[in-house]
């Protein structure tokens, strides 16, 4: 019974943490073929809190690294650009989508297949994580 | 004499007939939903050789008797260019006409050949597409078609790693006619149904 009571507890102090977490819908990776070592990944990110949120980094067991990386246009080429962080106000959102943001996801670490959900930690300026989902597609 | 008129007015007709077809077979440049056909001004290739996925030529007489629409980009570009196949792969699902589809090859040029060997160009090209071609060639070769089409590409400099680099290229897509001539281009943002109506277009009337 304590030991239930107690990670009621814990349950309760870890709700202001996930309060603070940032809404990812539409969160998807773009598979290829083994042969290739990078996957884009994309999401809606939505800020629901009254603090600006900074994502700092992400991690999977899924990928070697993840980075961060703008599409865009320069002298009428596209190029890519790595993005420090993302910043999302309050109250705002922010898209990752092809030929803008996005996730640039190197190494894969086993073939995906699509319909498979693969999980990435989002770390926060703010010293908080975040779990989240990715669905591979073809 | 009453017949005169009828020949001045048969003669008026011919003449604005001969006028009207001018008229109309002086396309110059035509403005399509995705893109710019060139029709006539269409400008010749001039000779180039690139080496296809299955490590055969792909030079001027393989791209004869064929629509060819080409794509350049690298395979370690994970957004842009997965993007732009993805589309195309779209767009030849749109056209429902089977002798239009078989009118019309899509070649993904690679402007990263010291990566992208036909070895991963093959299995990356037929993940959008099993008809869909890879090819490239050593930079000097590969210039001499980029040069041709106005397609610009560099390696970015600013890459820490030498094996984990980008390359800045444009996006658009050329659109090469059966007699081998510069004849077209699609800008971004490409949209498949857009382009998949331009393709029956111009492939029923080039």
């Amino acid at each position: 019974m304590l030991n239930r009571l107690s990670i009621l507890v814990l349950l309760m102090l870890s709700l202001p943490a996930a309060a603070e977490s940032l809404q990812i819908t539409e969160a998807w990776i773009k598979n290829l073929p083994m042969a290739v070592p990078v996957r884009a990944g994309y999401m809606h990110i939505s800020n629901n809190q009254n603090t600006e949120i900074t994502i700092v980094s992400l991690q999977s067991k899924s990928f070697e690294s993840i980075e961060i990386h703008q599409s865009m246009e320069v002298n009428g080429m596209m190029g890519m650009r790595p993005v420090d962080a993302l910043s999302i106000p309050a109250g705002g959102s922010l898209e990752l989508a092809p030929g803008g943001f996005h996730l640039m996801m190197m190494n894969p670490q086993e073939e995906l297949v699509p319909g498979q959900k693969v999980t990435v930690t989002l770390y926060y300026q703010n010293q908080n994580t975040q779990l989240i989902e990715l669905e591979v597609r073809k | 004499m009453k017949k005169l008129p009828l020949i001045v007015i048969a003669l008026f007709a011919l003449g604005s007939g001969i006028l009207i077809s001018w008229l109309v077979h002086d396309t110059r440049t035509v403005t399509l939903e995705a893109g710019q056909w060139f029709a006539d001004q269409a400008k010749i290739l001039p000779g180039f050789e690139l080496v296809d996925h299955n490590n055969q030529k792909l030079g001027n007489p393989q791209l004869s008797g064929k629509w060819s629409l080409l794509f350049f980009g690298y395979t370690n570009c994970p957004d842009i260019c997965p993007a732009s196949l993805q589309t195309l792969s779209n767009m030849m699902n749109a056209i429902d006409d089977s002798d239009v589809r078989k009118s019309i090859q899509v070649i993904f040029v690679s402007v990263d050949p010291e990566r992208d060997s036909p070895e991963i160009l093959k299995p990356y090209v037929q993940y959008f597409d099993q008809d869909f071609i890879g090819a490239t060639a050593p930079l000097t070769a590969l210039n001499r078609l980029t040069d041709a089409v106005g397609i610009g590409h560099s390696r970015d400099k600013t890459s820490e790693e030498a094996s984990n680099y980008d390359v800045s290229h444009s996006s658009a897509i050329i659109l090469i006619n059966p007699a081998v001539e510069f004849a077209g281009i699609f800008g971004a943002p490409l949209n498949a149904s857009m382009m998949a109506r331009d393709m029956v277009k111009i492939v029923e009337h080039g």
